[in-house]
C-alpha cells in the first residue's frame, strides 16, 4: 500500500513538475493559488484565536455590554458556533465574491474601506522608491568602479547607516528638522505633494542604504564576466564597455531587488504613515489596531500579502521576458514542437 | 584571511563585546533610578547631572537608555537564537531527507514569506493584543522561514558530495551526517547570515513598540521611549534623539560585525564583497 502510494506521489510530481516546466507561468499562478489559500487561512486562524469574537465585538461597538446567553444566541445567529473548517470556507466564499466582512469601527465594508486608503499607500511606495533609485544607482556604479577608493569607503559607510537607522527615529528627526524647526514642510500630512516629501523620504533613506550595497555587487559581478576581459581586450573603451555592455546586464537584477523591497515599502508604511498622518492603509491599519477592528486588520493582511506575492509573479515574468537565453529557449521549444506536430501529421496522412 | 579583515573583525567583536557588556551592567551603571520620577526635574535639556536631560516624569534618560539596552538586547538574542536553530534543524532535515516533507516544508515556508515585512507580526499583535509575549510569537512565526530555506538550499548543494556518500557507505545515521558531516560545512554561512539579521531583529522589536505593541509601559525600552517622545517633540527634542542615537549605534556595529564576520568566513577567491 506504501510502495503504491509512494509510486503513485512520485509519478503524479513527475508528471506535475513536466508539466510546469512547459508551462511556467501556469505553475507560478498555480502556486499562487495554492499560497493564498494558506495565506487566507492562516490569516483566519489567527483572527480566530483572538480574545474577543464578533458577536462580543458586534455588542461591544454599539456600547452594549451583552450577557452569555444573548452572546450564544448571536453566535448561533452568525454561525461562530460551527467547526473552524466550515467557517473558514464560508468565510472564503464571501471574500471570493469580494465581501472581507464589516468594518467594526465605521460602518463600511473592508473592501471599500481598503480601496480608498490604497492609492495613497501606493503613491508614497512610489514616490519613496523612485527617490531611493536616483540616489542609490548612479552612487551603486560609482562604488563598483572605484572600488577600494575614497568615494566606495565613504558612501559604503554612508548606506551601512543608511540601513541602521530605525525608520521610526529618521521620521521623528526628519519631522523635528524640517517641519518643527525649519517649517518647510506641514507636521501632520493632508496627502498632497509637499505633506508626501518628508514620509518619502524616510522610506527611501534606508532602501537607498541597501540598493547602493546590492547595485554595487552586482555592477561588480558584471565586471568580474569573462566578456567584460574580451571587450578590454579589444581595446573598447572602459566608459563604452560599462555603458553598453554592462549597464543593460543590470537590469534584470534591478528588476529582482525592485521587486523584493515591496515587502519593505509595504512594511514600514505601517510606522512611517502613522507618523506623518499620511491617509494610507499603514495607519488605517494602526487605528484598526487600536481598537481592536478584527476584519479590518484580516483583510489588511490579506491584501499586503497578495499585493508582494503579485509583485513577485510580476517581477518574474518580467525578468523571463527580457532574459535573451529564456527567450531563445521558448523558441527552441516551438520549433521542435512544431517538428513533432507536423511529423504527426505526415504520420497520419500516410496511413 | 586578509590581515586588514583580521584586524577589522577584531575591532567589531570588541565593540559587540563592550555593547553588550553595558546592556548587561546598564541598570548598575545608571547615575539615577530609570524608574523614579521626579517632578521638580520634569523636561530638563541634557548637561549638569542629567546628561540627556529628563523626561516628562522627571526621569534621567541617560540611566533609562542604559537600563532598556538589557532588554532590548536580550530579547534580540533569544530570538535569533530560537528562529536559528529551529529554522536550521528543520531545513536541514527537510533538506537532507526530501520527499512530501519537503515539499510541506517549502510551501509553508512561501506562504509564510508571502506576508511583507512586519506586516504579520503588526496584525497579530493587533488581533491578539498588545503584550511582549505576543510580538515575540509573530516575529518568530515568520522569522525562523529564513534560516529553514537557507539551511535547506545549503543541505542541498552539501548533500551529494563524493564524502556523504562516503558516510553513507559506512553506515553512519542520519542524525550523525547531519551534524557531524553536514553542519560544520555549512554552518559559517548559516552564521553570517544570522549575525547580518541581529540589526534587523533589534530594528523589528524596537519599531513594534514604538507602534505600542509591545509596551510594558513603566519599564524602560527604546522604542517605547521613542513613542513616548513624540509628544514632546517640540520642547523636549533630547527625549527623542538619545534613545534613537543607542538604538542607532547598537544596530550599527551589530551590521558592521556581520559585514566582517561574512568578509572573514567567506572563502577566499569567489568572494564578492558588497
Amino acid at each position: 500500500m506504501t510502495a503504491f502510494l509512494r509510486r503513485a506521489y512520485h509519478s503524479a510530481r513527475r508528471s506535475t513538475a513536466r508539466f510546469f516546466q512547459r508551462h511556467f507561468f501556469l505553475g507560478r499562478l498555480f502556486q499562487l493559488v495554492f499560497i493564498l489559500l494558506g495565506v487566507t487561512f492562516f490569516t483566519f486562524i489567527v483572527t480566530s484565536a483572538a480574545p474577543s469574537d464578533a458577536a462580543e465585538m458586534y455588542y461591544l461597538s454599539r456600547g452594549i455590554t451583552p450577557s452569555e446567553t444573548l452572546l450564544a444566541s448571536t453566535r448561533a445567529e452568525m454561525g461562530l458556533d460551527a467547526p473552524v473548517l466550515v467557517r473558514y470556507l464560508r468565510w472564503l466564499i464571501s471574500a471570493l465574491q469580494g465581501d472581507l466582512g464589516q468594518s467594526y469601527q465605521f460602518s463600511e465594508s473592508v473592501l471599500t474601506q481598503l480601496s480608498r486608503k490604497l492609492p495613497a499607500t501606493l503613491i508614497l511606495a512610489g514616490g519613496a522608491l523612485v527617490l531611493a533609485l536616483a540616489v542609490a544607482f548612479p552612487i551603486g556604479i560609482l562604488c563598483a568602479v572605484k572600488k577600494g577608493r575614497i568615494p566606495d569607503v565613504l558612501f559604503r559607510v554612508i548606506s551601512l547607516g543608511g540601513i541602521s537607522l530605525p525608520n521610526f527615529w529618521l521620521a521623528l528627526i526628519l519631522l523635528y528638522v524640517f517641519a518643527v524647526q525649519l517649517h518647510w514642510f506641514p507636521v501632520i500630512g493632508s496627502g498632497d505633494l509637499k505633506s508626501m516629501v518628508l514620509p518619502a523620504m524616510t522610506l527611501a533613506i534606508p532602501l537607498a542604504g541597501s540598493y547602493i550595497r546590492q547595485i554595487r555587487t552586482a555592477t561588480l559581478e558584471e565586471l568580474g564576466k569573462e566578456y567584460v576581459s574580451g571587450l578590454r581586450a579589444k581595446g573598447i573603451p572602459s566608459r563604452t564597455i560599462l555603458f553598453r555592455h554592462v549597464l543593460p546586464g543590470l537590469m534584470l537584477p534591478m528588476i529582482t531587488l525592485i521587486s523584493l523591497s515591496a515587502g519593505h515599502l509595504l512594511g514600514g508604511a505601517a510606522i512611517v504613515e502613522t507618523i506623518f498622518g499620511w491617509p494610507g492603509i499603514g495607519s488605517m491599519v494602526v487605528d484598526s489596531i487600536r481598537v481592536r477592528d478584527y476584519p479590518v486588520i484580516q483583510g489588511y493582511v490579506i491584501w499586503m500579502a497578495v499585493i508582494y506575492l503579485l509583485t513577485g509573479l510580476f517581477s518574474d515574468a518580467v525578468c523571463r521576458l527580457l532574459d535573451p537565453q529564456f527567450r531563445a529557449s521558448l523558441r527552441i521549444g516551438r520549433h521542435i514542437r512544431g517538428r513533432m506536430l507536423s511529423r504527426t501529421k505526415r504520420k497520419a496522412a500516410k496511413e | 584571511m586578509k590581515k586588514g579583515e583580521k584586524i577589522r573583525l577584531y575591532l567589531f567583536v570588541l565593540l559587540a563585546v563592550l555593547l553588550i557588556l553595558t546592556a548587561v551592567f546598564g541598570e548598575r551603571l545608571a547615575p539615577f533610578d530609570p524608574l523614579e520620577s521626579d517632578f521638580t526635574a520634569s523636561l530638563l535639556p541634557p548637561g549638569g547631572e542629567h546628561l540627556c536631560g529628563t523626561d516628562k516624569l522627571g526621569r534621567d534618560v541617560f540611566s533609562r537608555i542604559l537600563a532598556g539596552a538589557g532588554r532590548s538586547f536580550f530579547l534580540t538574542f533569544l530570538m535569533v537564537a530560537i528562529t536559528f536553530l529551529i529554522g536550521t534543524t528543520v531545513g536541514l532535515l527537510s533538506g537532507y531527507r526530501g520527499g512530501a516533507s519537503d515539499h510541506i516544508l517549502t510551501g509553508l515556508c512561501d506562504i509564510l514569506l508571502a506576508f511583507p515585512d512586519s506586516v504579520f507580526a503588526i496584525a497579530v499583535a493587533g488581533i491578539l493584543g498588545a503584550g511582549i509575549f505576543h510580538t515575540v510569537f509573530a516575529l518568530g512565526l515568520i522569522w525562523w522561514t529564513k534560516y529553514a530555506r537557507l539551511s535547506r538550499t545549503l543541505t542541498l548543494s552539501v548533500g551529494n558530495r563524493d564524502y556523504i556518500w562516503q558516510a553513507k557507505f559506512a553506515g553512519a545515521r542520519t542524525g550523525r551526517i547531519l551534524f557531524k558531516y553536514i553542519l560544520p560545512d555549512i554552518l559559517p554561512q548559516l552564521l553570517t547570515a544570522a549575525a547580518l539579521d541581529v540589526g534587523n531583529m533589534m530594528l523589528a522589536l524596537a519599531g513594534l513598540s514604538f507602534l505600542g505593541l509591545a509596551s510594558q509601559p513603566p519599564a524602560p525600552e527604546w522604542g517605547y521611549m521613542l513613542y513616548e517622545s513624540r509628544q514632546y517633540m517640540q520642547t523636549a527634542p533630547w527625549m527623542m534623539i538619545f534613545p534613537g542615537l543607542a538604538l542607532l549605534l547598537s544596530v550599527g556595529v551589530f551590521n558592521l560585525l556581520g559585514d566582517a564576520v561574512r568578509d572573514a568566513l567567506s572563502p577566499g577567491p569567489r568572494k564578492i564583497d558588497t
